[in-house]
């Protein structure tokens, strides 16, 4: 939906038009759904929270002043929604105990026998490939809130660089480094799963993943 | 292959693409010499496939629940009159006003002063333009006597505000009504009086509700017989509220909508007319304000200049700024919200 469409539906929206609404969340509810539930990490808070975001959009929406995207404005609305009630509930897994065992984990992969999926072709490599992707998709769960935050608002929103700074209000180059420190320890939680070639081992060791 | 390293952020910028022309060459030079950051790459990009891949669909309720959520309100601009926009408002306000009446002929009907101590009122009261016993007194005598009285209170109220000028407009006009229908019938004069001390008592509650905010007068209705609601809970002190557990959904959005705005407006008193313009939001909260309203920051300037030339109004105005640790999601589209009540 381009900047233009989302406009027209909006101004439809606030001159009474209820159902054109029902376009939005069309649009975007599954993206909204999967950041939700990446920062959240279960399916009923995602739901809620989901919903809130879009019903806070609809509220707020005589505020919206078209000078972003619709959809990152919403976006924006479902990190903080996440982040507001993370906090309430306080159970946010991601925890210094997590980040310690990795580091345990690390010492242990050394001898880990290391399978490397062929990515290719045969239909039981096709059904090996949705497999590593399922764990590979699992495995963002175990990276610490503000790496696992940042790389799904990125890979699921598809939000720039520019955008992901004005939501977590820090710098664009920030934003650049913290995303590449969250791939490269992500990169290492698969390969101490053995789920990606230690090919990259070294290379992910040697860019360290400490933020 | 020492300067990887230079190469690792850029690699992910580069899957990302937010790499310039310059860098994008220097990435692609580079992975084309070293294998391991071409596999590093590879690995980015199957992450972005298979989050992708992995994604959920959304379940189907979340767009009937949002859908139907939203029913319940829809954004008009036809402007209505007052008394439809506010039915919902007004009908609850009509039913608390059917039983203080019954409440107050109870009081009225069984003891001299229902006040108790009518030298300490005629002090505190003396303040917000008249005092409410003594003008039982002389409303229970002499109806006319309220009309003048009640005009001489709109008159001097100065800090009273719109609401007292309203109250006593309506205690004017409908103590005539009632005086031509029945000017001898003790009942008449009963009613008169009884509709005249609602409207005092709402006066009273409006010095009341300055007060807290202001902290002008040296008075408030505290101490009123009445068993009415506690003055509107201001916005400043609704955010930093304590209480946050115990609210229900729709005061957690109602104390949303404020914690987002830039600015914060509150009326008591007459609903100005500029306001009907705008669609309230729903509300169904214990914070004792018939009406939200959320305003586009420039039409907020031009509403308070009104309020301001209008000194019959009470306004008070606050600028906040959203806290930038929770990442103000409205950074962009600043809005101000006018709380709005007819009393205090």
């Amino acid at each position: 939906m381009t900047q233009q469409e989302e406009k027209a539906i909006i101004e439809k929206v606030i001159g009474g038009d209820n159902n054109a609404f029902e376009a939005l969340v069309l649009a975007n509810q599954n993206n909204v759904y999967n950041l939700a539930l990446k920062m959240m990490r279960n399916p009923e808070d995602a739901l809620d929270i989901s919903q809130e975001a879009f019903i806070k959009a609809y509220r707020n929406l005589k505020a919206f002043r078209f000078d972003a995207r619709f959809s990152v404005w919403l976006y924006r609305l479902t990190y903080n929604l996440c982040i507001d009630a993370i906090r309430k509930s306080k159970t946010d897994r991601t925890s210094m105990a997590q980040t310690l065992s990795l580091d345990v984990e690390n010492d242990e992969g050394e001898n880990r026998a290391i399978e490397i999926p062929d990515m290719r072709n045969q239909p039981e490599e096709i059904a090996q490939q949705n497999e590593t992707r399922r764990m590979i998709t699992e495995s963002i769960d175990e990276l610490p809130k503000n790496h696992r935050e940042i790389l799904v608002m990125r890979e699921i929103t598809g939000m720039n660089y520019e955008e992901i700074a004005e939501t977590l209000g820090i710098e664009s180059g920030t934003v650049k480094s913290r995303l590449s420190r969250a791939r490269l320890k992500l990169a290492k939680i698969l390969i101490n799963k053995g789920t990606i070639p230690e090919g990259i081992r070294q290379k992910s060791e040697k860019g360290g993943v400490a933020e | 292959m020492n300067n990887c390293n230079e190469y690792i952020d850029m690699i992910s910028a580069y899957a990302d693409g937010e790499l310039s022309e310059s860098d994008l060459i220097k990435v692609e030079e580079h992975i084309g010499i070293c294998g391991q950051c071409a596999a590093l790459l590879d690995t980015y990009l199957e992450i972005t496939a298979a989050i992708n891949e992995n994604a959920e669909t959304a379940p189907e309720q979340l767009l009937t629940n949002v859908m139907s959520e939203i029913s319940a309100v829809t954004y008009e601009r036809k402007k209505k009159s007052p008394l439809i926009r506010y039915m919902p408002v007004y009908m609850p306000l009509a039913a608390c006003i059917v039983a203080a009446f019954l409440v107050w002929g109870v009081y009225e009907n069984n003891f001299a002063n229902p006040f108790g101590n009518p030298a300490a009122d005629n002090e505190t009261r003396e303040a917000g333009g008249g005092t409410m016993s003594s003008r039982i007194a002389e409303d229970s005598a002499l109806p006319e006597t309220s009309i003048s009285t009640n005009s001489d209170t709109a008159s001097d109220g100065g800090t009273g505000g719109e609401g007292v000028d309203t109250s006593a407009g309506t205690v004017i006009e409908s103590a005539g009504i009632e005086d031509e229908k029945q000017p001898g019938s003790p009942g008449a004069a009963q009613a008169i009086t009884q509709e005249t001390m609602m409207m005092d008592h709402d006066i009273g509650n409006d010095n009341a509700a300055e007060l807290t905010a202001e902290s002008a007068l040296g008075n408030s209705g505290e101490a009123d017989s009445f068993n009415r609601s506690a003055a509107p809970l201001m916005p400043w002190d609704l955010v930093n509220s304590s209480n946050a557990g115990n609210y229900t959904e729709p005061e957690k959005l109602f104390i949303d909508n404020i914690k987002n705005a830039a600015q914060w407006i509150t009326i008591t008193g007459e609903m100005p007319e500029i306001l009907a313009a705008y669609e309230p939001e729903p509300i169904d909260t214990q914070f004792g304000w018939e009406a939200l309203y959320i305003i586009p920051d420039e039409d907020a300037a031009s509403i308070i200049t009104i309020l301001a030339d209008n000194e019959k109004n009470t306004a008070q105005s606050g600028n906040i700024s959203y806290k930038s640790e929770t990442n103000a999601p409205n950074m962009q589209s600043s809005y101000a919200v006018v709380l709005y009540t007819s009393k205090g």
